[in-house]
């Protein structure tokens, strides 16, 4: 019982600390947001997808071009404000003015129609035509929308007399991987504008598989959810310095004095360390959970299609970083030391595990390293939840390391304390 | 007795800190341990007090061994620390709840004894405030107050006037009085001699970790025996000597010498020894440029035990 109040107390101190409210809420926050921005995803569309900006460059002297153009503009989507085209189309002579385009945000793609297009589908010679479009790395949804589009297009006008069961299954498959139902929904009529399509298309002398489509990505990154990522990694990255200075304490109430008069008072040793431990415990916790909140509020962090891994993952997390905290604070020799070993122990095992770079970055041997960290395994995780849905049986592993790492560091705690106090 | 310290030891490594001191304490008594920083009076309380394991020896508080019944010796007592062992950050209130419901207040009883101690404190009106926005002087008040919220049946303080200006030192030492007379037993820590002169009943003067005289004032002032002393500064410094060699042989005086240029003569009667010094001055020529006339006390018998001043 006074253990608990002591954690409370703790956790009073640590939350009315305009600072440290600063350090541990604001700060993984705002980090994660320039990151997100800086690797690509922020502000990437997750609602219903309508109206994507796309260049188009038609620089086709026949008809086909044109045709190519009017699939695209005709597809339509089904929205909450009713039919709307999936894609708003605007027009360029320049396909590097375009690619800028992309490259500033104010498209999602481009699409390329060169010169001779309709002139080598139409050619008798073996002349292969081409379609190029630049999509942006960081639209992840609207950009694979594109290019499945464009490709199925492609194949159609490839396999006009073949038929296109095949295409629609390719169709299919590439769609399954994009996360948007709302983009699959989209392309519920393309069917009907092909077909009308092809039928004036098959009249001319179109020949087979003389399209070439060719799809590159225009930015910096892959298509990957960096928010889910870095909003992670942050609090993680967080949470280690905030578990660090709430165990550091303990030294802190030893120079002020404090920790002697509890030591005064009738409580034992380890009643004082766990009230002190727990109150690092719940600091970490709190802080934990209202970055997860907030995450999930500001930038729609998806952090798990679950509450009981995501709870779980968390608690087991904030424990070992506790426990490491406490084994940091009860090896220094002073506050000065345990800051110095905190914040070193902070970065060097937010790089390895992976909380400023992605660990998929790493050398075989590196990633080896990586894992005798809390954060990594943390980290893995997290992102398992987030991205990948994994369920709680799935991140079972996961929580068993980070037990046992808990377990190790404060055991170890437990022996130095017992020396610095019990004399 | 409510305190009965028994030959207690303490070493650190090769360094013996405290040896076998051994004394006692009546119930409702202010007992002082007098010394100079580095005695041994905090490593003394620090083991009475639970934070430290003796290295031998034992002491027994209302009964209770501090080794077999460290537990049952913390429910009685009360410490005041030589540090402001307070959190910094929260308001004195908080404080006071906090330390209350470490010490097993609950409840109306919690809320009066905050009450209580607030006023004894003076801080009534600043008891929302935060500590860290406290003066010394009431920050030390508020560490006095924090160690009698569980009304201990006896109080250590450690050096509670250190670093404060006299009023707030007169507050605190007219605070303990009150305590005391209330019922309150007191082992009192200083390097103050009219600190513990003041407030004392009994005092021990510890030194180099051994207790080397206890007693009444009157009966330590005794041992230094009935001899004034008189401290010169004269002119020319050079002649000290042998103006004390002179002086030597007055009647009254029973000691006289040079010491870092002051003469210092230890006379029977100081006003009648006085006016032959000023003669003898006048003989020979010197000058005396001041003159000071010192009753026995705590310093003079520290002196005498130590042959070091209390303040050294």
């Amino acid at each position: 019982m006074k253990s608990w109040m002591i954690a409370l107390k703790d956790t009073r101190i640590a939350f009315s600390d305009k600072n440290a409210l600063l350090l541990m809420i604001a700060a993984p926050l705002l980090i994660s947001m320039i990151m997100g921005a800086a690797f690509g995803n922020l502000g990437d569309e997750s609602s219903p997808v309508s109206e994507i900006p796309v260049v188009i460059v038609n620089l086709d002297e026949g008809d086909l071009g044109e045709t190519f153009v009017r699939i695209l503009a005709d597809i339509e989507v089904e929205t909450s404000e009713g039919q709307k085209p999936l894609f708003a189309l605007t027009t360029l002579k320049s396909k590097s003015e375009a690619i800028s385009q992309v490259e500033r945000g104010d498209a999602r793609g481009v699409l390329y129609l060169p010169p001779e297009f309709s002139e080598s589908l139409r050619s008798s010679e073996t002349k292969t035509a081409q379609v190029e479009v630049y999509s942006d790395p960081s639209a992840s949804v609207s950009s694979a929308i594109l290019r499945e589009v464009t490709r199925r297009i492609v194949y159609a006008f490839n396999t006009v007399r073949i038929g296109d069961e095949v295409a629609v299954q390719q169709l299919l498959a590439a769609l399954d991987e994009s996360p948007s139902p709302e983009g699959y929904a989209a392309l519920q009529n393309l069917d009907e504008i092909l077909a009308e399509e092809n039928a004036s298309f098959g009249e001319n002398e179109g020949s087979l598989e003389r399209l070439r489509l060719v799809v590159e990505t225009v930015g910096k990154s892959e298509n990957i959810d960096w928010m889910g990522y870095f909003v992670p990694s942050m609090s993680i990255f967080f949470l280690s310095f905030a578990a660090f200075a709430s165990t550091r304490s303990i030294l802190e109430e030893e120079r002020r004095g404090t920790l002697h008069r509890l030591m005064t008072t009738p409580l034992s040793v380890p009643e004082i360390l766990l009230g002190k431990i727990g109150g690092a415990f719940l600091v970490g916790t709190l802080q934990f959970a209202v970055l997860v909140a907030v995450s999930a509020w500001i930038f729609h962090v998806h952090w798990s299609d679950d509450f009981l891994p995501l709870a779980a993952l968390t608690l087991v997390t904030v424990t070992a970083m506790t426990s490491l905290g406490a084994l940091l604070a009860a090896f220094a020799r002073d506050t000065n030391q345990a800051s110095l070993l905190g914040t070193m122990v902070s970065l060097v095992f937010a790089i390895l595990g992976g909380n400023f770079l992605p660990t998929m970055a790493f050398p075989s041997w590196l990633t080896f390293i990586s894992k005798i960290t809390v954060n990594r395994w943390a980290l893995d995780g997290f992102v398992s939840l987030a991205l990948s849905h994994a369920t709680f049986n799935e991140i079972l592993p996961t929580l068993g390391v980070l037990l046992g790492m808990s377990l190790f560091y404060f055991s170890l705690s437990a022996v130095f304390f017992a020396r610095r106090f019990v004399r | 007795m409510i305190l009965k310290a028994q030959n207690l030891s303490k070493n650190f490594g090769d360094v013996e800190a405290v040896r076998g001191v051994s004394f006692e304490i009546a119930a409702g008594e202010i007992y002082s341990l007098l010394g100079p920083n580095g005695a041994g009076k905090t490593t003394t309380i620090s083991m009475l007090t639970g934070l430290l394991t003796p290295t031998s020896g034992d002491a027994f508080l209302d009964g209770f061994s501090i080794r077999e019944n460290a537990h049952q010796v913390k429910k009685i007592i009360g410490v005041v620390p030589q540090e402001i062992a307070l959190y910094p950050t929260i308001s004195a209130r908080e404080n006071l709840l906090f330390w209350g419901k470490m010490q097993g207040l609950r409840g109306k009883r919690l809320a009066q004894r905050v009450d209580a101690a607030l006023d004894i404190a003076g801080l009534q009106d600043r008891a929302k405030y935060r500590v860290d926005t406290f003066s010394g002087g009431m920050k030390r008040r508020l560490n006095i107050a924090v160690g009698l919220l569980h009304e201990p049946k006896i109080i250590f303080m450690d050096e509670p006037t250190v670093g404060i200006d006299p009023q707030s030192r007169r507050r605190i030492l007219d605070t303990v009085k009150a305590l005391n007379a209330e019922g309150m037993t007191v082992l009192y820590t200083t390097h103050y001699m009219e600190e513990a002169e003041e407030l004392s009943d009994r005092i021990g003067i510890i030194d180099d970790g051994k207790l080397i005289a206890e007693g009444t004032l009157d009966a330590l002032t005794r041992q230094v025996g009935e001899l004034d002393t008189l401290r010169i500064t004269a002119e020319p410094a050079e002649k000290l000597a042998d103006y004390a060699a002179e002086l030597q042989r007055l009647p009254e005086v029973e000691r006289a010498f040079g010491e870092e240029g002051i003469l210092i003569v230890q006379a029977r009667n100081a006003n009648q020894t006085l006016a032959e010094v000023v003669r003898y001055f006048n003989q020979v020529g010197g000058k005396i440029l001041s003159l000071q006339i010192q009753e026995p006390n705590l310093e003079t018998l520290f002196l005498r035990l130590t042959g070091r001043a209390l303040r050294d």
